[in-house]
């Protein structure tokens, strides 16, 4: 019984983390990274997939993604091209425990499909 | 003998008419029972209205910080419970949050709507007011484009310059007022939580206290004008504790 209700909470503040993450996604990077059209920054998809391709494990995904954001530069990043492209992302002064929480929201987010405060695919 | 029966008939109509009376100050399930809930339906209803203009209100200074976002979260979970069908309503309510947050050229119209669908009851026009001013006063002090849209949203609803004037005035004096913790033991009390815990189980404390503690709309209602702003000091109290400790670790 004790572990379903620590389930069962687990499930809820993984939920609301979850929910976090996705309006402070929605809320500040959509701003300039449209999710699934690269204009004046690269798509969310595309920052998406070079990501998981280099942090395949979420841990590491969140921490590097994080940690980039955080402080921009040009020689950490692994997205060289985008830097030719866009030139280097500025400084935003997030919090880091806020770009985690977008970060966790970035891996688990396909962005091509139905999601939180998207459920139509636009 | 008959007295008693006489009282107790008068104790029924009392109540029945307090209880009828009580439904339009407050929001019940009992009010929403036959609420049919779609995307269209809401966005029509006061809620609805109040939730669209609140992602103005959010998005006023270009960005939603971490406690804007945690009080938007909660906000949009008060506001579902109410209805029927909880999570198909906190969906839609994302949406039109979302859909809303991206445009600025209709605040006008929902203000006027929101002042419309509310006409009957100042108290909730009161209370949804001090719920946008709150929000702005969310990370720390109002910039100028906040207060520019919260006026504008006041003058669209026709809401008393004055009033206005007031519930604004209390909140700065409030936010003054709202002293950082002593020290660092202090914060880490006041969330309950140890210097040596990770910071995911920090953040989970300080999450957990600001949902027990924020201002909640749908309680609010029928409760008095102190009630949004106490739940605000407290919750700027607990966000200071969380603020210190985070600058506290680096």
């Amino acid at each position: 019984m004790q572990k379903v209700f620590l389930a069962l909470f687990g499930f809820i503040s993984l939920h609301a983390a979850d929910e976090m993450g996705a309006l402070l996604f929605h809320g500040n990077c959509t701003t300039c990274h449209f999710e699934l059209q690269s204009k004046s920054a690269p798509a969310m998809i595309e920052v998406r997939k070079r990501y998981m391709q280099a942090f395949p494990i979420k841990k590491d995904f969140v921490k590097y993604l994080s940690e980039w954001v955080h402080n921009p530069s040009v020689q950490t990043s692994i997205m060289q091209d985008a830097i030719a492209k866009y030139e280097l992302m500025p400084q935003l002064s997030y919090e880091k425990e806020v770009l985690k929480d977008i970060a966790a929201y970035i891996y688990d987010t396909d962005f091509t499909q139905q999601h939180a405060l998207h459920p139509k695919s636009k | 003998m008959g007295n008693i029966i006489l009282l107790a008939l008068f104790g029924a109509v009392f109540y029945y008419v307090f209880k009828s009376y009580s439904k339009y100050e407050k929001y019940s399930k009992e009010a929403f029972k036959d609420f049919s809930i779609s995307h269209d339906s809401l966005k029509r209803s006061e809620l609805g209205l109040f939730v669209a203009l609140c992602a103005k209100v959010a998005k006023a200074d270009g960005r939603v910080d971490a406690l804007e976002a945690e009080l938007i979260s909660n906000m949009l979970d008060d506001i579902s419970s109410v209805f029927p069908e909880p999570a198909k309503t906190k969906d839609i309510l994302k949406e039109i949050f979302n859909e809303e947050k991206e445009r600025t050229d209709n605040i006008e119209h929902l203000a006027h709507a929101l002042s419309h669908a509310t006409k009957r009851s100042k108290a909730m026009q009161q209370q949804f007011m001090q719920f946008f001013i709150q929000l702005a006063f969310a990370d720390g002090e109002v910039s100028k484009s906040e207060e520019k849209i919260l006026a504008f949203i006041a003058e669209a609803m026709q809401f008393d310059p004055q009033a206005y004037h007031a519930i604004f005035d209390q909140f700065e004096k409030m936010m003054h007022n709202v002293h950082p913790q002593n020290t660092l033991e202090d914060a880490y009390k006041l969330l309950g939580v140890r210097p040596d815990d990770e910071m995911a189980t920090i953040k989970k404390a300080y999450r957990k206290l600001v949902r027990e503690y924020h201002p909640d709309i749908i309680k609010s209602q029928g409760k008095s004008e102190a009630y949004i702003k106490e739940a605000t000091a407290k919750t700027q109290e607990i966000n200071q504790a969380y603020e210190m400790i985070k600058k506290a670790r680096g």
